[in-house]
Parts: structure tokens; sequence; C-alpha cells
């Protein structure tokens, strides 16, 4: 019989059930708008196919985040796309403009998640690019 | 639905896991491998590179601890686990700190010299030696500040193969997939990739079969006498409390928190492929600077907090490279596995004294690049000041708050805790986990605490030591 400390130290319980790992993934509809207006935000210059691969990069490592961090992505990228879409393209870019420039909680994470993904897959794949992402 | 069998199930195949399995296969145990990750052996991917983040590493290598702040962090997801992907630093583990485990968590039998002996047999193994040609730019960088400053300060030895008089670029890694892998198939062992663990199915204290998906999403089973989760820090104790061990499992993470900047110098320090070899010492245990993967997405990266004041910068990024801030932590983190998510929500939490270390280390690491003749240092955190000279180190300081900073680690460990406590110890102290006979852990989870060096040497003397003790009771028993 276990002293009452060993059964501290390990607790033996029922297994959990088989995972379901679409439960929480982000729209990936919600994730590009914003991650396209954000790259628009932060690099202007970018061409517009290299800023549709870059994208396409952050969305996809996005799509593959943790469950728990995909949980609150969703979350709040669901949030700020709503936002975004009351205010029409000009409330948007605003939007993004906002969020970029401000430490907000939780969805200032989310900005620096995009913004993060975008600026290291720009200079990765093209190192010559300039900071406002025009091609040399 | 595929099955399988063998004596011994090992799950992982990082520095625990090969090493684990190399010993056993050869005390002629029959094992099995399981590894997440696919096999991508040496040279098939350009380190650092995101093509390797994508390959080899969990979630590309986006993965985080949720707090204020997160603290991001990377775990390797491939044959031989972090060590293919790993800065390849070498230290043995001080002398100190298995002195303290050893006193303060009750670990039996737990002898330095032994632990000391295995360290040779991995030097060996793993050519763990000193660059034998020319340091990188990057590490001059931090051998000429420190030196300048009369600051301690070394280079740590990797495990790299050389050629003779061979440059720090030159080195070819002794990891996991070259060195132990290789040894446990020798003797017998068989390897799994693209394969995950789910769970463990238990008959009380007993293990008896593990379920597993495949990549392709097949489902299929193993069953075994034993088995020895070696999955690492975070998915160590994920697969235990998926099958339904729970208690102190998981609720003890320790890491090395870490903060950045970048440097720019007059001429080039960047080599993309390669990290400084240098390490500052002058404050260690608490403080340790060294130097971090600088390829031009990484300096981007780093530029990224403050992107309209520092990204005028990235153009140079030849002549640029990242540097880190390492302390010892005094805060903890959980792991905890939750119904219905596959992945675990992981959690960690910075005590007062280390967000001010980390802004100390940060100023500090700032005045070496200044003192090795940096012309701009862009700490990584939103609002920092461009510093250019050592007044802007007090405007640094007093702007530095950890809430707006990119905090980071790569060393995590201490989810499954050894050592004879019950009130403190989570596996036994040679990594049986308690509340059963059969299931063992053997990977970075069973140190008690971060050791505030590069822990793989550690890990590995440890798991070597462990399961040696596990194949004695197997012939004896």
């Amino acid at each position: 019989m276990p002293s009452g400390s060993e059964r501290d130290a390990t607790t033996l319980g029922e297994p959990m059930t088989t995972p379901s790992p679409s439960l929480v993934a982000p729209r990936p509809g919600a994730v590009t708008r914003f991650t396209e207006r954000m790259v628009a935000h932060d690099l202007p210059a970018l061409e517009p196919v290299r800023r549709s691969a870059a994208v396409a990069f952050a969305a996809e490592r996005i799509a593959d985040l943790p469950s728990p961090m995909a949980l609150g992505v969703r979350v709040v990228s669901d949030v700020v796309d709503v936002v975004s879409r009351a205010g029409g393209e000009r409330g948007a870019v605003a939007v993004v403009g906002f969020i970029a420039r401000r430490p907000l909680p939780l969805i200032g994470d989310y900005a620096r998640l995009v913004r993060s993904l975008t600026t290291a897959y720009v200079w990765e794949t093209w190192p010559d690019t300039g900071p406002d992402g025009a091609a040399p | 639905m595929t099955r399988h069998r063998t004596d011994v199930l090992v799950v992982g195949s990082g520095a625990g896991g090969a090493t684990t399995a190399c010993v056993l296969a050869e005390a002629g145990l029959e094992v099995l491998v399981v590894e997440e990750g696919p096999y991508v052996a040496q040279g098939d991917v350009v380190p650092f590179s995101l093509e390797q983040m994508q390959r080899q590493y969990r979630s590309g290598g986006v993965t985080a601890a949720i707090g204020f702040p997160s603290i991001a962090y990377t775990e390797g997801r491939c044959a031989g686990g972090g060590t293919e992907v790993n800065s390849g630093l070498y230290r043995r583990p001080p002398e100190e700190t298995l002195d303290r485990w050893r006193r303060e968590h009750a670990i039996d039998d737990f002898d330095t010299g032994e632990l000391y002996d295995i360290c040779d047999e991995v030097e060996k193994e793993l050519s763990v030696q000193l660059v034998p040609g020319a340091a990188t730019p990057a590490s001059e960088v931090l051998r000429r500040g420190a030196a300048g400053l009369g600051w301690r300060h070394d280079e740590i030895p990797r495990w790299m193969e050389y050629p003779d008089g061979g440059a720090a670029e030159q080195g070819r890694r002794r990891s996991m997939t070259e060195t132990y892998l290789p040894r446990a198939a020798a003797a017998g062992a068989r390897l799994l990739t693209d394969t995950r663990v789910e769970r463990l199915a238990r008959g009380g204290r007993r293990a008896r079969r593990a379920e597993i998906t495949t990549a392709d999403g097949q489902r299929g089973s193993i069953d075994f006498d034993h088995v020895v989760v070696c999955a690492g820090a975070i998915q160590t104790p994920a697969l235990l409390q998926r099958s339904g061990l729970r208690g102190r499992i998981g609720t003890s993470l320790a890491v090395h928190p870490t903060v950045k900047l970048a440097a720019r110098f007059d001429q080039r320090v960047n080599i993309p492929d390669d990290v400084p070899v240098q390490q500052v010492k002058e404050f260690a245990p608490d403080l340790s600077f060294g130097g971090s993967a600088s390829r031009p997405g990484l300096v981007a990266l780093a530029l990224s907090d403050d992107w309209r004041r520092f990204g005028s910068a990235v153009t140079d990024w030849e002549q640029m490279a990242v540097y880190y801030a390492a302390i010892t932590s005094q805060g903890r983190g959980r792991v905890v596995a939750l119904p219905r998510l596959r992945d675990p929500l992981v959690t960690y939490r910075l005590t007062t004294r280390d967000r001010a270390l980390l802004g100390r280390g940060l100023a500090r690491l700032a005045l070496v690049m200044l003192e090795a003749g940096a012309t701009d240092v862009y700490p990584c955190y939103r609002g920092a000041p461009v510093v250019r000279q050592r007044a802007d180190l007090a405007t640094l300081q007093a702007t530095f708050a950890t809430s707006k900073a990119s905090v980071m680690t790569v060393h995590l460990c201490s989810t499954v805790p050894f050592g004879g406590r019950d009130s403190r110890s989570a596996a036994d102290s040679v990594g049986v986990v308690r509340g059963t006979d059969n299931v063992r852990v053997n990977d970075a989870s069973l140190l008690p605490d971060a050791p505030g060096v590069n822990p793989q040497a550690t890990v590995m003397a440890i798991a070597i030591r462990n399961a040696r003790r596990f194949a004695a009771e197997r012939r004896h028993g």
C-alpha cells in the first residue's frame, strides 16, 4: 500500500480519450486577411508574389500550432477579423495599423507571431530585401 | 491496424532515448524505439534554416510556454531529437549541481565519479572537442568583448568532427543519428519513425501496450514488458498524463529563459550556418552570455520587435549577429495534457528576480558588444533604445520590461524530477515513475532543476547511468 505522500507524487487515473486535432484550428481566412494587411503595413514595397508567399508561409505555420496556442489564436484572430470587417477595407487597415503600433495583451502576441513569421520568411528567402520590402 | 511486440519500448530517440536504446540493446534486450518525427540524415538540410525548422522541429519551431510574457521554445521532432538541430555545445554537469541534487532530492547511489566516467565515454563517442582552427567572427566578438572587460569567458567544446585544423564552420555534428542510434541498431534495436505514441494502456501499476498513430493516420499498437519514455521535457509528461498518470508529473517545468539582441559591426561577422562557441561566464551560474544562430531571417526576426525603428538595419545583416543572455530561473512552469487536445498546454511564470536578472543580463551583454566594437546594438524588446555608447545602457535598463521582450528558451527540463523525496520526486532514483512498476522516464524531464549549463551532457550521463541500472536489474531479475 503506498504511503499518502507517494499517492501525492503520482496519481493513477483513467487515460484520456483520443485527441481530436481539428477542433481548434484557426480559421485560415481570418488569419490570411490579417497577415496580408500586416505585411502591407510593415513591408509596403514587397512585391505581390513575395507577399503572397510570405502570407502563405505564415498561414501554414499558424495552422500547425500546438493545439492550446491554436485555440488562443483562433479566438483572437476571429475577434480581430470581425472588428476589421465591420469598418470596410479602410477600417481594416486602420485596425491593423493600430495593433501593429501598440503592445496590446493577447492581440499583441498574435501580431508579434504573424510579424515574426513573415519577417523571418522574407529575409530567409530573399536576404537582400530592403527594410520596406523592396527588392534590390 | 499494425501491431508490434517488444521487450522494451523506448519512446523518443534524442539524447535520452538513443543512449537508452543503445545501452539496453547492447545488453541483449529486445528494443523498439518509436520516434514521432522523420529520419533526416545529417547534411540533408541547412542548419538553422526554415526548412530545418519545418522538417525537424515540432510545429515548425513555433511553440511557446504561455505566461506574462510567453516564452518561445523549440523542440526537436525527428530521429535524434534535439541533438540533430541544436548548437552542439557540450558542458559537463557542474560537480556542485550534482552534489546539490543528490542532497536535496535524495537521489540514491548518484555518484559524481561514475557520472564523470560516463561523460568520458560520451565525449569519446561524440568527438567532443574545441575548434581546431579559426573561430567564427561572431564567436570572436564574445571573446574580445569579455576579454576587454576582464570578464571570465571560454570556448565551449562541441560534439563535432573537424578536418585537420578545420575552422568552426567545417564541423560535422556527431548527433544521435551518427552515434548512439546506429550503435543501437547494430545491436539489434529497431527504429520506427513518423510514429506517435498517443497513450500507454495500463492495468494497475503496469503498462502493457502503447497506442500509436503513424504520420499518415494509421492506428496501431505495441505490446511491451517495459517502457522507457524519453520524449523530452514537454512530451514525456504529456504522454504520461494522457495515460492517466498525474500527481507531480508536469508540475515543475524548469528552463533557462533568455533575452536577445542584435549587434552591428563595421566588418562582416555573420556566418549563417553556424553559432558562436564562446560563452561569457563572469556572472555564472545566474547569468551567461552566448551567441545564437544568425541567418538573415533570424537577424530580421531579432529586429522585428521594433521594426519601424530597427528595420532599416536589416540590409546590413552580414555585419550583424544575434546574441543572448540566459539566466538560471527561479520560476517554474507546468505541462498539462488537456482532454480532446492533441498537444499539452505549457505555461511558465518568471519570478520578480528573474525579470530583473533578464534586464541586467541584457544590459551587460550590450556592454560586451560595445567593448567588442559594435557600432549599434538592438535589444529585442519594444521601445528599446539603439545602444551606441555606454551612456545608453542606463536607458536600456530603465526601459526594459519582460512584458515587452521576446523571451525564449531552448533548455527545457524537470517535468518528471527523480529522487527519493516522496513530496518532490515524480520518479525514483533510477527513473521509474512512482506508482508504476514498469514505466520509466529517461530524458531531460528527470533533472531536478535546470543545471545552469547546456544540459545535453547531463541528460546523456544520467540516461546511460539509469539504463545500465535497468539492464543489470533485468540480467539479475
